[in-house]
């Protein structure tokens, strides 16, 4: 049992069922915490849609990737891009493999926005992916242990109407400088 | 629990089996909607468990002010991509006919829909002969888009449907 002054937390008991259930039906309240009465929110939910990467005239399978935690009711998901390490110096196929993605989630998926975590010390992907017209919109600190030490991770994202106005070509290259190098 | 005006709706479980059995052996109430009767309350549970797993389907009960289940309402082949899902509804109970019941049902289950679940359209295919149910889904804001010809089959004959339906309103991008 974990004690407070007025509150005290204990472990969840079969017989609780009912009253947790009467917490979900309170519709207000749920929706704070993205949840919902009925239980569809799950089953707008897809775990991932994964891609091989291959170069265009050889064929050859050069990474993967994928759109992950695809929500289709808050129009959302993640992703990542993994390339082969002989690949690893050629930015170009991963601009382009962003750019295909992001063409997949916002014009296939009908998403409303793609999202990333990258580490404070992979410069190189943060540039990349800010090529792509992604922003940083919030830092998570000392959230991933490497090399003996904490390091600071980055959430980055772009809206679809950002990715409207770079088909457009309205957009322009993120500029902001909110990151230390 | 989603509540509307006068009904609350909630998610259809086991125990609503044996009250959606009963109704569904009754030909009054069925008599506009397309279902094959009669069933046994086995059959109803394998069809609640159904549409627990299926992604793509959402079955409510709906309830009145003293939370009495009342009737049912669905939403099927919901398309998660186009944001498309069929959307039904019905009534059961005889003293809660023509007591706008139905309407208000239909109002909350659509906004919840659109505004919740974030779909952007939702039809129905309604028996032509069901005037009371066009007037109720024209009253929630849904449109008549056309005639389907010869598409059911009841009572000795082919009836022809009428497809309605309500869209929400697109963003357009960037603007």
């Amino acid at each position: 049992m974990v004690d407070g002054v007025k509150v005290l937390l204990r472990a969840v008991e079969n017989e609780d069922s009912p009253q947790i259930r009467r917490l979900y039906d309170n519709f207000e309240e749920a929706a704070n915490t993205g949840t919902d009465f009925s239980g569809i929110h799950k089953k707008g939910i897809y775990d991932s849609m994964n891609f091989v990467i291959c170069q265009k005239e050889t064929k050859k399978v050069i990474g993967i990737c994928a759109l992950k935690n695809v929500d289709l009711i808050n129009k959302s998901c993640l992703c990542s891009i993994l390339m082969d390490f002989d690949e690893d110096f050629d930015n170009e196929n991963r601009i382009e493999t962003m750019r295909l993605l992001m063409k997949f989630a916002f014009e296939e998926l009908n998403l409303n926005r793609i999202g990333l975590w990258v580490f404070d010390y992979d410069k190189r992907s943060i540039k990349n992916f800010k090529k792509c017209g992604m922003k940083v919109e919030g830092i998570m600190r000392e959230g991933v242990y490497n090399e003996g030490r904490y390091h600071d991770m980055y959430f980055m994202g772009i809206l679809k109407s950002e990715y409207g106005k770079i088909v457009k070509g309205e957009g322009e290259e993120c500029e902001e400088e909110n990151i230390q190098s | 629990m989603r509540r509307g005006e006068y009904t609350v709706l909630r998610e259809a479980g086991m125990e609503d089996a044996e009250i959606m059995t009963s109704w569904q052996n009754d030909k009054e109430i069925m008599d506009y909607l397309h279902f094959v009767y009669p069933v046994s309350k086995g059959q109803q549970e394998d069809y609640i468990t159904n549409v627990k797993c299926s992604k793509n389907d959402a079955l409510f009960m709906v309830e009145n002010e003293e939370n009495v289940p009342i009737g049912l309402c669905k939403l099927k082949d919901i398309n998660w991509i186009n944001g498309t899902a069929g959307i039904e509804i019905v009534i059961c109970a005889k003293n809660c006919w023509g007591r706008g019941y139905g309407y208000d049902a239909l109002k909350t289950l659509t906004e919840y829909a659109l505004m919740q679940l974030n779909l952007c359209t939702l039809y129905a295919n309604i028996t032509e002969k069901n005037e009371k149910a066009v007037k109720c889904f024209q009253k929630a804001g849904y449109k008549i888009e056309g005639v389907l010809y010869n598409r059911t089959f009841a009572h000795g004959e082919m009836k022809n449907v009428i497809s309605m339906s309500i869209s929400k309103k697109m963003q357009t991008d960037g603007e």
